[in-house]
C-alpha cells in the first residue's frame, strides 16, 4: 500500500505538479489548498509525510504547524516545509524555528527540484519509521 | 633882652639882628602907647605896606576885633603878663584879612612890647582841608568798614555754604589742610569707607580706608608731589591728568575690601589755591562706578555670547545698520556668498547681493503680508546674487528692526538650500535605488515562482506524455501557459509602473469599454463560480480617456474582485461582481467595481496600494492596485476603494471632465 503524502498549497499548478511527481514516484498524494483543509485531511487521511507551504489563506503554514504541534497524535507526521519565503514577505522562517518549538523533517525551496524533494520525502519517510 | 627903652638903642640892637629883619616871620616893635617904633620887611610884606609907613601906627589899628580891643586897651595888663600869643587876624593894605600867630613879649629893658607874627592863611587852609580830609576819610573808613563787614559775613555764608555741600553731597569726598590733616570727611564718605568723620577730621588717616599700609593718598599727591612718585604710588591705577578740572588728578582702582563685592573707584582730586596761587590744600572726590564696571563686563560678556551666537550660527546671519550698509554678516554668511567681511561689511548692501527682481520682491514681501506680518519675512524661498554673481538659492527669514515707526536696520537669516536641494536629490536618489532594490527582489521572487510554475507544468506534461494520460498533458499544458500569460502580465505591469508608457488620450463611451471587460472576464467568473454582471445608471457619452490603460485597470480591478470572492470560499451563486457606470457631480464618468467578496481587514486596507503587497500567495504579482492607481492618477482620475471584511469591497475609478 502506497505512503500517503499530504500536499498543503494554495497553488493548485504546485498541488497537480507534486502530487504528479509523488505518483510518478509511488506515493499516494492527498491535496489540500490552505491549512484549515490541510489539518483536516492531516487528522483524517493518515498522511506519512506534510509538505507544507507557508503562505496560504485563511490559515498559514505557520498556524497549522503550530495546530500539528499542539496536537500529540499529529505532532509526529513530518512535515517538510515547502517555501517560495525569502524575508521580503514578512515572515522569518528561521527565527520562526529558532524558538525550538518545532523541528522540520525539511526545507525545500521553490522552485521545487523533483529529485530533491523524493530524497528529502523519502529521508522524512526513514526518520520516523525508524522513530517508531 | 632888649635893654632900657631908648629908640636909637632899640632901632640898633633890632638893626644888629639881621636875622630878624630878614626872618621869615613878621617881628614888630610897639610902645607902651601901642605905637609902632620899628617892623622888619617881613611884618610889612604881611600887610602890605611900606615898612616907613608903618612908623608911628598904633599896633591895634592893625588888627581886627577882639585882638585890636586888647592892643588898644588894656597894654598895662599885657606888661603885666610879659607874655602872650593869640591866633587872630590882621588887616591888609587892601583891607584883607590875614590870618596871623601873634606871640606878643614885654621887654622891660627896652620898654617895648615885642611882636611876632607868622601867616597862617596856609596853615589854616591846611587845616581846613585836613579836617574835610580826616572827615572824609572817617566815613570813607566807616563805609569801607561796613563793606568788610559784609564780606566777611559772606566768606563766612560761603564757607558754611560749602561745608554744607561737601558734607550734604551724595559723592564721597574729603578735604586735607595744606599739612595734610583732614579738614572734610563727609557722609558719602563715611558711608563708602565705613570710618566716620569724627575719627578722621584732624588726622592724617586718609589712607587707612583703601590701603593695608600707610602712604599718600591722590590728594596728598594733589597737593605736591613729583610724577615720578605719583607714577609709582599709583601704578596700574590709570593716573592721568583731569581734562575737567585743571591742575587735578584722576586714578581710578578695584578695592575688594570695600562693599559686599569690592568696589570700582574714580577718584578726582584737585590741589586747593589761595589767591596768590598758593596750594592750601587739596579736596578728592570718589565715583562709585561699580554698578556701571559690572554692567560693562555684563554688556560685554553678553556682546561675546550674541557675537559667538551669531558667528558660529549655521544660518548665514545678515544685518544691516540705518544706514542700509551691511554691518553684521556671519561665517556661514560668507560661506554662501563667497564674500570675505572686509569686502562687504560697511560696503554693501542688499541690492549688492540680490538680483533687481529678488530686491523688489524681498521689499513686497518685508512690508506685506504673504510671508508673516508686515516687516518680517518668514521662510521665503528665494535667491541671492554670490560673488560670482551665481544666484544661490536660500530660505530667508528676516525683520525690519524699528525705533517706533522709523526703520533703523533689519536682520536676515539665511539657509542655504543648495546643500539642502543636494541632499533631498541624494535622498530621492537613495529612495529610487532602495525602490529598485525592492523590485528587481520582488521580481526575482515573482520569476522564481513563475519558473516554478513552468518547471511544475513541463513535468506534469511530459510523465502525463509518457504514461499516455492525455487529459493531465492538457492540465500540465494549461499551467505552462498560465505561467506563460503571467510573465507577460508582470512585464506590461513593470513597464506601467516604471513610467515608460505615456497615455493615449482618445474620446471613448465608456460603457462599450465596460461590455469589452465583462466579455473577456465572464469565462474566468464563470470558472470560479461567480456571477458578473454590468449596470449603466448614467448615459456619461463620450469621454476623454487612455483606453489601454483603463481597460487594464478594470480587468485588474474585476480579477481583484472575483479572486475576492473565490477566497471567500462562498457556494455559487452567492458570489457577485457588479460593474457600475454613472457621472456623479464634478466628474467625467464613475467605474465601481463591487464585489461581495470576502472583504478586507484594517492591516490590509493599509498595504493594498504598496509595491509587491500581496494576499495571493502564488497568484498575484503586488503590482496590480499600484499599476492601477498609477494609470488612474496619470489621467487626473482617483482610484478609491470601500471594505468591509466578510461583506465585500467596492473599488471607484473617477475621470476627470474634459
Amino acid at each position: 500500500m502506497p505512503k500517503k503524502i499530504l500536499i498543503v498549497d494554495d497553488d493548485p499548478d504546485v498541488r497537480l505538479f507534486l502530487s504528479t511527481l509523488l505518483r510518478d514516484t509511488g506515493f499516494e498524494p492527498l491535496e489540500a489548498a490552505d491549512g484549515l483543509e490541510g489539518l483536516e485531511l492531516a487528522a483524517s487521511g493518515n498522511p506519512s509525510v506534510i509538505l507544507l507551504d507557508l503562505m496560504m489563506p485563511r490559515k498559514s503554514g505557520i498556524a497549522m504547524l503550530s495546530d500539528l504541534n499542539n496536537n500529540e497524535r499529529l505532532r509526529r507526521i513530518p512535515v517538510i516545509m515547502v517555501t517560495g519565503v525569502t524575508g521580503e514577505t514578512g515572515i522569518d522562517l528561521n527565527a520562526f524555528l529558532a524558538r525550538g518549538a518545532f523541528v522540520p523533517a525539511g526545507i525545500i525551496e521553490k522552485p521545487v527540484d523533483p529529485d530533491v524533494l523524493i530524497r528529502t520525502v523519502k529521508k522524512a519517510l526513514e526518520g520516523s519509521s525508524t522513530d517508531a | 633882652m632888649i635893654a632900657d627903652g631908648e629908640m636909637v638903642m632899640t632901632g640898633r640892637r633890632i638893626s644888629e639882628n639881621g636875622l630878624l629883619e630878614n626872618g621869615r616871620d613878621g617881628v614888630a616893635l610897639f610902645d607902651i602907647s601901642g605905637r609902632i617904633s620899628a617892623c622888619n620887611l617881613a611884618f610889612a610884606y604881611l600887610l602890605g605896606y611900606e615898612q616907613k609907613l608903618l612908623q608911628k601906627r598904633p599896633v591895634h589899628s592893625l588888627f581886627r576885633s577882639h585882638a585890636r580891643a586888647v592892643l588898644r586897651d588894656h597894654l598895662q595888663d599885657l606888661m603885666i603878663l610879659e607874655f602872650i600869643t593869640l591866633e587872630t587876624v590882621l588887616v591888609g593894605k587892601r583891607s584883607e584879612p590875614i590870618s596871623v600867630e601873634a606871640a606878643i613879649a614885654w621887654m622891660p629893658d627896652d620898654h617895648l612890647f615885642k611882636m611876632v607874627t607868622r601867616d597862617i592863611t596856609v596853615k589854616k587852609r591846611l587845616d581846613e582841608y585836613r579836617r574835610t580830609y580826616a572827615e572824609r576819610l572817617a566815613l570813607e573808613v566807616a563805609e569801607r568798614t561796613a563793606q568788610l563787614t559784609e564780606s566777611q559775613k559772606e566768606l563766612q555764608l560761603q564757607k558754611t555754604t560749602a561745608e554744607g555741600i561737601i558734607y550734604g553731597s551724595p559723592i564721597p569726598m574729603f578735604v586735607l589742610d595744606r599739612d595734610h590733616r583732614i579738614t572734610h570727611w563727609n557722609r558719602a564718605s563715611e558711608r563708602l569707607t565705613g570710618f566716620s568723620a569724627r575719627e578722621m577730621i584732624g588726622t592724617k588717616r586718609q589712607w587707612e580706608p583703601f590701603f593695608e599700609s600707610p602712604r599718600r593718598v591722590l590728594a596728598d599727591l594733589a597737593m605736591d608731589c613729583s610724577p615720578e612718585d605719583a607714577e609709582r604710588l599709583y601704578a596700574g591705577m590709570n593716573l592721568r591728568q583731569s581734562q575737567v578740572v585743571q591742575g587735578a588728578l584722576e586714578a581710578e582702582h578695584f578695592f575688594p575690601h570695600l562693599g559686599p563685592k569690592g568696589t570700582h573707584l574714580f577718584a578726582t582730586a584737585a590741589p586747593i589755591e589761595d589767591e596768590a596761587g598758593v596750594v592750601q590744600g587739596a579736596i578728592v572726590t570718589y565715583q562709585d562706578f561699580t554698578e556701571r564696571v559690572t554692567l560693562m563686563a555684563e554688556l560685554k560678556m553678553r556682546e561675546a555670547y550674541l557675537n559667538n551666537l551669531i558667528q558660529n550660527s549655521i544660518d548665514g546671519i545678515i544685518a544691516t545698520d540705518s544706514e542700509g550698509l551691511i554691518a553684521v554678516y556671519n561665517r556661514s554668511a560668507e560661506e554662501i556668498l563667497g564674500y570675505t567681511p572686509e569686502e562687504i561689511i560697511g560696503r554693501m548692501r542688499y541690492q549688492d547681493i540680490l538680483s533687481h527682481e529678488t530686491a523688489l520682491a524681498i521689499r513686497d514681501a518685508f512690508y506685506g503680508e504673504s510671508y508673516g506680518p508686515p516687516g518680517k519675512i518668514l521662510n521665503m524661498t528665494t535667491s541671492l546674487l554670490g560673488k560670482q554673481r551665481e544666484p544661490i538659492p536660500v530660505r530667508f527669514t528676516g525683520t525690519l528692526i524699528l525705533d517706533g515707526e522709523k526703520e533703523i536696520g533689519s536682520v536676515v537669516f539665511i539657509q542655504d538650500l543648495r546643500e539642502l536641494q543636494r541632499l533631498q536629490r541624494e535622498k530621492a536618489q537613495a529612495e529610487r535605488m532602495a525602490a529598485i532594490g525592492r523590485t528587481v527582489a520582488s521580481v526575482a521572487h515573482y520569476i522564481k515562482n513563475v519558473l516554478s510554475g513552468l518547471k511544475g507544468g513541463a513535468y506534469v506534461v511530459r510523465s502525463s506524455i509518457a504514461k499516455g494520460d492525455l487529459d493531465l498533458t492538457l492540465k500540465g499544458w494549461e499551467m505552462v501557459e498560465r505561467n506563460l500569460d503571467q510573465i507577460g502580465q508582470i512585464a506590461a505591469d513593470m513597464l506601467i509602473y516604471a513610467g515608460e508608457r505615456s497615455p493615449v488620450r482618445e474620446h471613448l463611451n465608456p460603457i462599450e469599454l465596460v461590455s469589452e471587460v465583462v466579455e473577456l472576464m465572464r469565462e474566468r467568473a464563470r470558472l470560479a463560480g461567480v456571477e458578473l454582471v454590468s449596470e449603466f445608471r448614467e448615459d456619461t457619452g463620450k469621454v476623454v480617456m487612455d483606453r489601454t490603460a483603463i481597460y487594464r485597470s478594470l480587468l485588474n480591478l474585476v480579477a481583484n474582485a472575483i479572486d475576492a470572492c473565490t477566497l471567500k470560499g462562498m457556494t455559487e451563486g452567492e458570489a457577485k461582481v457588479v460593474i457600475i457606470v454613472d457621472r456623479p457631480d464634478g466628474w467625467a464618468v464613475r467605474f465601481q467595481v463591487v464585489d461581495s467578496g470576502a472583504g478586507m481587514d484594517e492591516e490590509t486596507q493599509k498595504k493594498i496600494f504598496t509595491d509587491f503587497f500581496t494576499t495571493k500567495g502564488y497568484a498575484g504579482t503586488g503590482l496590480g492596485l499600484p499599476v492601477t492607481r498609477k494609470m488612474v492618477e496619470d489621467q487626473g482620475g482617483k482610484l478609491l476603494f470601500h471594505s468591509e471584511p466578510g461583506r465585500g469591497t467596492t473599488f471607484s475609478l473617477l475621470l476627470p471632465q474634459n
